[in-house]
């Protein structure tokens, strides 16, 4: 009941910084557009690259600006530098919550309204951008989504605990969100990439945070491979899990509280 | 100007000695603006791996750009970009009071009081892989291309700043919008590919955002000989024109500022 | 010939008011309803040169937006305003030479830099010649005690060495004009004193006219001869502090210890007790019978010290506003 008290107020929270939000959401969308723009002058009279038509890489672009609003958690900053590097944790240790739920259901309001901006501007761009059909979502694409909005804010939240040992995170967490993007299928989708780079990026876990859901919902995953992607998901979340725990457990020996 | 010249210098010395009193900052920000830096150049790599030109831009071509891209934002973030991500931050906490009261040009004081020597690594960055370029496509270029080129990315340096420092001024009204700086960060990004590419969203993109697209296009088409008169008097009379409108908002803003309560 | 001239100033500013609660939360998505706060309403007055003023009055009356108005930093809503022959708002850098406004906690110099580095680019920002700002920097320096720290970087100095720097690099220009928002504040008691003796000084020294306004009544009693109290943006007093504290206190303070106890009731026929312990008593008695009751007191009890005292300005200032409603 209490979290759900907490989901309420970080929600007021969003909605008085909703110019804030209408503006992170603009962000999601100048590399995507512009990434559309790119390859219908690329692909030219063929407009087919490796089994993907224009209107595929149209969609699936603007499926990765709906994703990336809702799915991909930026807590790095407030848990590695607001909480840990200034002190700021020294508030939530007094209190009788778990700090990874408590930083969990923070950010649920803030990817919701991101989310909400996010599907208005899909409907909109489809509008003027012409798109693939995107069948219905199953059970297993949901799942999926899940597990990638539970799998990025896990990967953001230990890596950010880093701070307990390192001073200078920024430069760790810039090398994360590059790898993420190339890894992740933003630039382009992972299937089009070199393929010493699909290689890599399929055991990677950020493949399974941006570039699978958005097939999965394109309805280019089989049954299989869907299959597939959740396993690998369940594993890598288990991994982090256990990464979170002990990066924690010896993180909160370490911390200092100084600067508040 | 000599006055603001002597200050500008002194800054720089400050701002030296600065850099030098925490070292542990240095290394993580030159890292991590040094992996964005990669960043583009990996990028573009992928994005023209599987096609040989876009919109008339050869994959050669393109690199020089993102080279180019590169060594013009390095400088434009190494001038001002602290300034600005402190914008927010000057005007919520009081700051701006300290500097309106200096028998200074305020304009003057929140866009270069701090220097960001981090992005050097750009700089350098983007010169190598320029030349790298250039040495292995047999790119010709001219002396007289070069020197146009120098010449013309100084007014895109004008146009990029008056377009961050009139959003940033927007910041007066709405202190909390400090992100809006980060958008234009994200429109940076736009600086990195043809302004060709505009064409395929129909003349009401390609009206709107045209003068961005030409800040970096038009030196670049000099260098590698495809100049254009029109473009280039374009970016000159924008820049300028631009700059004049920056400085009128900035006038204008500080009007209403209302100055934080004590 | 007035060196500051404030004629009907006005100062209005419009804040948004929220419901509380989620539902008001989306009712503000929709609709936001804004108010108008009058911070400075109609107000005038004059300083001479050479003058030390307090401007006194609770939160938010209106001192801090009345100090911005005079040194430009904010434009006025109505009114005239008048600083050395400048208007403030036209912020020109003749009249920015003349003035410092130096606002309690607020930082400018360097985080990671000696003080000296900030002095020399105000030095630069505001052209003082050389044999001058060595000059100054002498004379600040041995005032406020702070020649050993100048080296050292500001991080590393405790907040009474840095407040002292931040004040340094404020009058590196000598200003003619200085605007003190709560100077005293968040410091230590002999930092409060060692400020207070330091702005007596410049004041003398340089003979600056300074306007000052504090929390701390101290401050004031101390430093200024005159007043001008703001409540609500509107001045409420604006004249010599002695007769404000005649006026509105009619009790002397009388303070005296004893050997052999005096029994309260006994001391109330004098006037109020206002704090009574075994050797000790705290009367507030009538200001025209003072000479009377102290010399009665004196000659019937067995007195070792005594002292008659004016009330706290607190409590004037107090008794002041309490009247004013």
């Amino acid at each position: 009941m209490r979290f759900v008290h907490i989901l309420l107020l970080h929600f007021e929270d969003a909605l008085q910084e909703r110019m804030r939000a209408l503006i992170w959401f603009l962000m999601s969308l100048v590399n995507p557009l512009l990434l559309i723009l790119f390859w219908n002058g690329a692909l030219g009279k063929s407009g087919m690259m490796n089994g993907w038509t224009r209107t595929d890489i149209n969609t699936y672009y603007l499926l990765l600006i709906v994703t990336s609003s809702i799915l991909i958690s930026h807590v790095e900053d407030k848990i590695g530098t607001m909480d840990i590097r200034e002190g700021g944790l020294v508030r939530y240790l007094t209190r009788p919550f778990s700090y990874f739920w408590l930083c969990f259901f923070e950010e649920i309001p803030y990817r919701l309204l991101q989310g909400i901006f996010a599907v208005i501007g899909f409907i909109i761009l489809t509008s003027l951008i012409p798109i693939t059909h995107i069948p219905p979502v199953t059970i297993w694409t949901l799942l999926i989504l899940i597990g990638a909005l539970l799998l990025s804010f896990l990967m953001q939240a230990s890596v950010a605990l880093i701070a307990f040992w390192i001073v200078e995170v920024g430069g760790i967490f810039d090398t994360l969100e590059v790898v993420r993007l190339v890894l992740g299928g933003t630039i382009l989708p992972i299937i089009l990439l070199p393929n010493w780079i699909i290689n890599i990026a399929y055991i990677s876990p950020f493949a399974y945070t941006a570039y699978f859901p958005i097939t999965s919902i394109q309805g280019k995953l089989s049954s299989e491979t869907q299959l597939w992607v959740l396993c690998m998901q369940g594993i890598w979340i288990i991994l982090f899990i256990c990464l979170y725990k002990i990066l924690w457990f010896f993180g909160l020996k370490k911390f200092s509280g100084v600067g508040q | 100007m000599k006055r603001y010249l002597r200050i500008y210098k002194l800054l720089l010395s400050i701002n030296l000695s600065d850099l030098m009193a925490y070292r542990a900052g240095f290394f993580g920000s030159f890292f991590g603006t040094t992996i964005w830096g990669v960043f583009h150049f990996i990028s573009i790599f992928i994005l023209t791996s599987r096609v040989n030109s876009v919109y008339g831009w050869s994959r050669s071509e393109l690199f020089i750009l993102t080279a180019t891209f590169s060594i013009m934002w390095g400088t434009f973030r190494m001038i001002f970009i602290k300034n600005f991500s402190q914008f927010s931050h000057t005007i919520l906490q009081g700051k701006l009071d300290g500097l309106l009261l200096k028998p200074l040009d305020s304009q003057f004081l929140m866009s270069v009081l701090k220097v960001n020597y981090v992005d050097v690594g750009r700089i350098v960055m983007g010169s190598v892989f320029m030349i790298y370029v250039i040495h292995t496509y047999h790119i010709t270029i001219t002396l007289w291309s070069i020197m146009l080129f120098s010449f013309l990315i100084i007014f895109s340096m004008f146009s990029a700043y008056a377009l961050w420092f009139s959003v940033s001024t927007i910041i007066i009204w709405f202190p909390r919008l400090s992100n809006l700086i980060e958008l234009l960060y994200t429109f940076a990004g736009i600086l990195r590919y043809p302004s060709d590419l505009m064409g395929g969203f129909g003349e009401f993109t390609v009206f709107f955002l045209a003068p961005i697209l030409f800040i970096l296009t038009t030196p670049v088409k000099t260098l590698i000989g495809r100049m254009s008169i029109p473009d280039i008097a374009w970016l000159i009379i924008f820049s300028l024109l631009f700059l004049l409108f920056s400085r009128l908002f900035w006038k204008h803003a500080l009007k209403s500022y209302t100055s934080v309560s004590s | 010939m007035s060196l500051i001239s404030v004629k009907n100033l006005t100062k209005s500013f419009s804040s948004y008011k929220k419901q509380p609660g989620l539902s008001g939360s989306i009712k503000s998505l929709f609709k936001r309803e804004y108010q108008k706060t009058l911070a400075v309403n109609d107000i005038s007055f004059e300083i001479k040169k050479g003058e030390l003023v307090g401007f006194i009055g609770p939160n938010g009356a209106g001192k801090t937006t009345t100090l911005k108005c005079l040194s430009g930093l904010i434009y006025p809503t109505s009114g005239s305003v008048h600083v050395a022959d400048f208007k403030p708002f036209d912020r020109k850098n003749e009249f920015l030479k003349k003035i410092s406004l130096v606002m309690g906690q607020k930082n400018q110099l360097w985080w990671d830099l000696p003080p000296m580095e900030s002095f020399l680019l105000n030095k630069e920002i505001y052209e003082v010649e050389d044999t001058k700002f060595k000059k100054i920097i002498d004379e600040l320096t041995e005032l406020l005690d702070i020649k050993d720290v100048l080296n050292i970087q500001v991080r590393k100095l405790s907040l009474g060495q840095r407040m002292k720097c931040e004040l340094v690099g404020q009058l590196i220009h000598s200003p003619e004009i200085l605007f003190l928002d709560e100077p005293t504040i968040g410091l230590d008691v002999v930092m409060q004193e060692n400020l207070r003796e330091f702005i007596k000084e410049y004041n003398t020294k340089f003979e600056a006219t300074i306007l000052l306004t504090s929390h701390y009544m101290e401050d004031v009693k101390k430093l200024c001869k005159r007043v001008i109290i703001i409540d609500h943006g509107k001045i409420m007093y604006d004249g010599e502090l002695a007769p404000l504290v005649r006026k509105y206190s009619k009790n002397k303070i009388l303070t005296i210890t004893v050997n052999k106890e005096i029994p309260k009731d006994e001391l109330s026929k004098y006037g109020t007790v206002k704090e009574y312990s075994a050797g000790r008593a705290v009367i507030a008695i009538s200001r025209e019978d003072t000479n009377h009751v102290t010399a009665k007191i004196l000659d019937t009890y067995d007195i070792d010290e005594f002292t008659v005292e004016e009330p706290s300005i607190e409590d004037v200032v107090r008794k002041f506003f309490s009247s004013s409603y």
